[in-house]
């Protein structure tokens, strides 16, 4: 149980840091004409903040998946 | 004769011209009061004939009320336009004020034979619920006017009149008990109704002393008006709804409240009461228009303040010469000019309003002399629609639409305990402040930016600057409502002068991305370019919408100049820091340089 438990939490790790990834760039690649180095603060809090959460928390869910999984599979071991 | 009068001239011409004028002066206004007062009676008359057939006048809107098959009024008909505010207007019983009036001054007993019947009929057909209801009849705010106005008022008048039977009395004075009952244990939990029903409950136990309960009614009634005045009035006199409308009734029923408690004998209470009720008014005062009337602030009829002030806080009853900023409210109202042409200018940056709140987050109004040209257009309707979308809604207000969605439009309301910054900066030839808010889409949480800086030069017009900061494609349109007297006129690509009677506003714009300028006035489909001077009239007025296509930081800039000379405006060059604007008024080319990221960093140069 334990294993599959670490598998599933990997795998959304993995799948968020995907999707976050993909938003990043998305963002990045629609808005680079646009950008103008004044506005750099205006231009992290709408184009690479989100994302770049998004991805922080799939890295920490996969530096931490080992524990987690133990946690998910406690009392379903026989 | 003709010598005597020489004889009179010759030696003393002034003293002469001086009785002559006083005698045209008082002849005038002997002639006006009483042509006033005719026109007055004559009005009450014609009402009260209407009433008699059955026909009311409610909030600009005329109907004849059906009555029931035995005979009585329908009490829960919403009159022609489907509106319950029709219903609970009618169930205030206002008829009585202007028919009782008439029978005093006639002595027609078919006016008094009137309102006895028919409260006989509506105290037949509503006893008390019993719990909290919006009825028609019973809700609090409903009972609570009856209370104020037209019952004191019956009972004043017929409570000596033989056709005022005792069986009636006792109806009556039972139905006052109910009402009591009603007020104390069923009133609104918050709001400018409990503040009303409050009163009334405090005017009913003064009026009606020797009803039961009415000492604990009393004491309750007081601790409720003075705790929510501690919780719905911020300590610039600012009422939290932040509508003058409702300011304007939440004032006159402090303003009664002091008139309720000199007259019960209670004039500690009524000195302590005294600078609270003045705050309200002076709220008032800082906010009114060169003609004396109100901005259409969220919900809001036009009212004559000037009138108001005079008569219930005659010291606050001048118009203001400096700009003021209301830093709870979150408005700065800009004043120049001089007395005899007041230039006026309203600036909104602050809190959204606990009730009755319109999406009008970062308005901008003005006007010039006694005329009206950027305007707030009011509340028109509270049945939901396009009509209620449209006057509420950010289409209604001069601001910014991204993808034609209204910006974020902040909290209803402030932490009273901390006095915010004012944002108001003033220098030696201009005035500032500015405001900020952001777009959220549904598919972006933060899709762009925005501040609005005002700059008023004093005097010689005004600068709206709106910088947009986004990195995504969108449409950014810019609205412009003018009063519906106002009639624009386009004046090159970029600019256009705005004619009200005797007035010219000269407008002129910027952009670092190209717009086009569009008019629209009286449109249903969609509905845009209408303003409401009262609750349910309408009359189109030109809207000036500016259109852009941005994908990228974007700066507007509004040159808003008293008079008919065309004035230009260019943006020089523009940073996050430092903005150029050159603008040209007459033969003066002046140089503005401002810090957007700091709106009161103004430098001014005249070439």
């Amino acid at each position: 149980m334990h294993r599959q438990a670490l598998i599933l939490v990997r795998l959304l790790s993995l799948a968020g840091l995907a999707l976050s990834l993909y938003a990043l760039l998305a963002n990045l690649a629609q808005s680079y004409d646009s950008f103008n180095p004044s506005y750099i603060g205006f231009f992290l809090k709408q184009q690479v903040l989100r994302p770049a959460i998004g991805a922080l928390i799939s890295l920490l869910l996969g530096l931490f998946a080992r524990r987690l999984a133990r946690r998910i599979a406690r009392g379903t071991e026989d | 004769m003709a010598p005597r009068i020489d004889f009179l001239w010759r030696p003393h011409p002034g003293r002469l011209r001086l009785v002559a004028a006083t005698i045209c002066i008082t002849c005038g206004l002997f002639f006006t009061a009483s042509s006033r007062g005719e026109n007055r009676e004559s009005k009450i008359l014609k009402w009260s004939d209407a009433a008699l057939d059955d026909t009311f006048t409610q909030q600009d809107v005329t109907a004849k009320q059906p009555r029931r098959p035995d005979g009585g009024y329908d009490w829960e008909w919403r009159g022609p336009k489907n509106d319950p505010e029709w219903a609970w207007f009618f169930n205030r019983h206002y008829a009585f004020n202007f028919v009782l009036e008439t029978w005093q001054k006639t002595g027609d007993k078919r006016y008094r034979d009137w309102v006895l019947a028919t409260l006989d009929d509506w105290i037949l057909q509503h006893p008390a619920p019993g719990r909290m209801t919006f009825s028609s009849a019973w809700r609090p705010l409903e009972a609570a006017r009856r209370i104020l106005g037209p019952w004191t008022l019956a009972y004043r008048v017929l409570n000596d009149d033989p056709a005022f039977t005792p069986e009636r009395r006792e109806r009556f004075l039972t139905s006052i008990q109910a009402h009591g009952e009603q007020l104390r244990h069923h009133h609104a939990l918050f709001g400018n109704h409990l503040i009303t029903e409050m009163l009334a409950l405090a005017q009913l136990c003064v009026t009606f002393p020797a009803n039961k309960n009415t000492d604990e009614w009393l004491t309750y009634s007081l601790d409720q008006l003075e705790k929510n005045y501690r919780d719905q009035v911020y300590p610039d006199g600012a009422y939290k709804e932040l509508s003058t409308h409702y300011q304007v009734i939440v004032a006159l029923n402090y303003q009664q409240l002091l008139t309720l408690l000199t007259e019960s004998g209670r004039l500690e209470e009524a000195r302590h009461w005294k600078p609270a009720v003045d705050r309200l008014w002076a709220y008032l005062q800082a906010v009114q228009k060169p003609d004396g009337s109100n901005p259409l602030t969220n919900d809001s009829d036009s009212e004559d303040l000037q009138s108001l002030l005079r008569r219930n806080a005659p010291h606050l009853a001048t118009i203001p010469s400096e700009t003021t900023t209301l830093p709870y409210a979150g408005q700065t109202v800009f004043r120049s000019g001089d007395q005899s042409r007041a230039q006026w200018a309203f600036f909104d940056h602050g809190p959204r309003g606990t009730a009755h709140q319109h999406d009008d987050h970062l308005q901008f109004s003005l006007s010039l002399g006694q005329r009206d040209f950027l305007v707030d257009n009011g509340r028109y309707t509270y049945s939901p629609g396009p009509w209620r979308d449209y006057f509420a809604g950010a289409t209604g207000h001069n601001v910014l639409l991204l993808d034609g969605h209204a910006s974020d439009q902040g909290p209803d309301a402030i932490n009273p305990c901390t006095e915010p910054a004012s944002g108001l900066s003033i220098g030696e030839h201009w005035e500032t402040a500015s405001g900020d808010t952001r777009f959220a889409l549904p598919d972006t949480a933060r899709a762009a930016d925005w501040r609005r800086i005002v700059i008023n030069l004093r005097g010689n017009g005004w600068i709206v600057l709106d910088r947009l900061v986004t990195f995504a494609p969108h449409r950014l349109e810019t609205l412009w409502h003018w009063h519906p007297d106002c009639e624009v006129t386009a004046n090159g690509p970029a600019g256009f002068i705005i004619r009200n009677h005797e007035e010219d506003l000269s407008v002129s714009f910027a952009s670092t991305t190209p717009a086009s300028l569009t008019q629209v006035s009286g449109s249903k489909q969609p509905v845009q370019g209408w303003h409401s001077q009262d609750f349910n009239t309408r009359e189109p007025a030109t809207c000036t919408i500016g259109t852009q296509q941005i994908d990228r930081p974007t700066l507007n800039a509004w040159l808003f100049t008293p008079g008919n000379s065309p004035a230009t405006l260019q943006i020089k060059s523009t940073t996050a820091q430092n903005t150029v604007l050159t603008f040209m008024r007459g033969d003066q080319a002046e140089e503005l340089i401002i810090n957007l990221d700091k709106p009161g960093d103004v430098q001014f140069s005249l070439k």
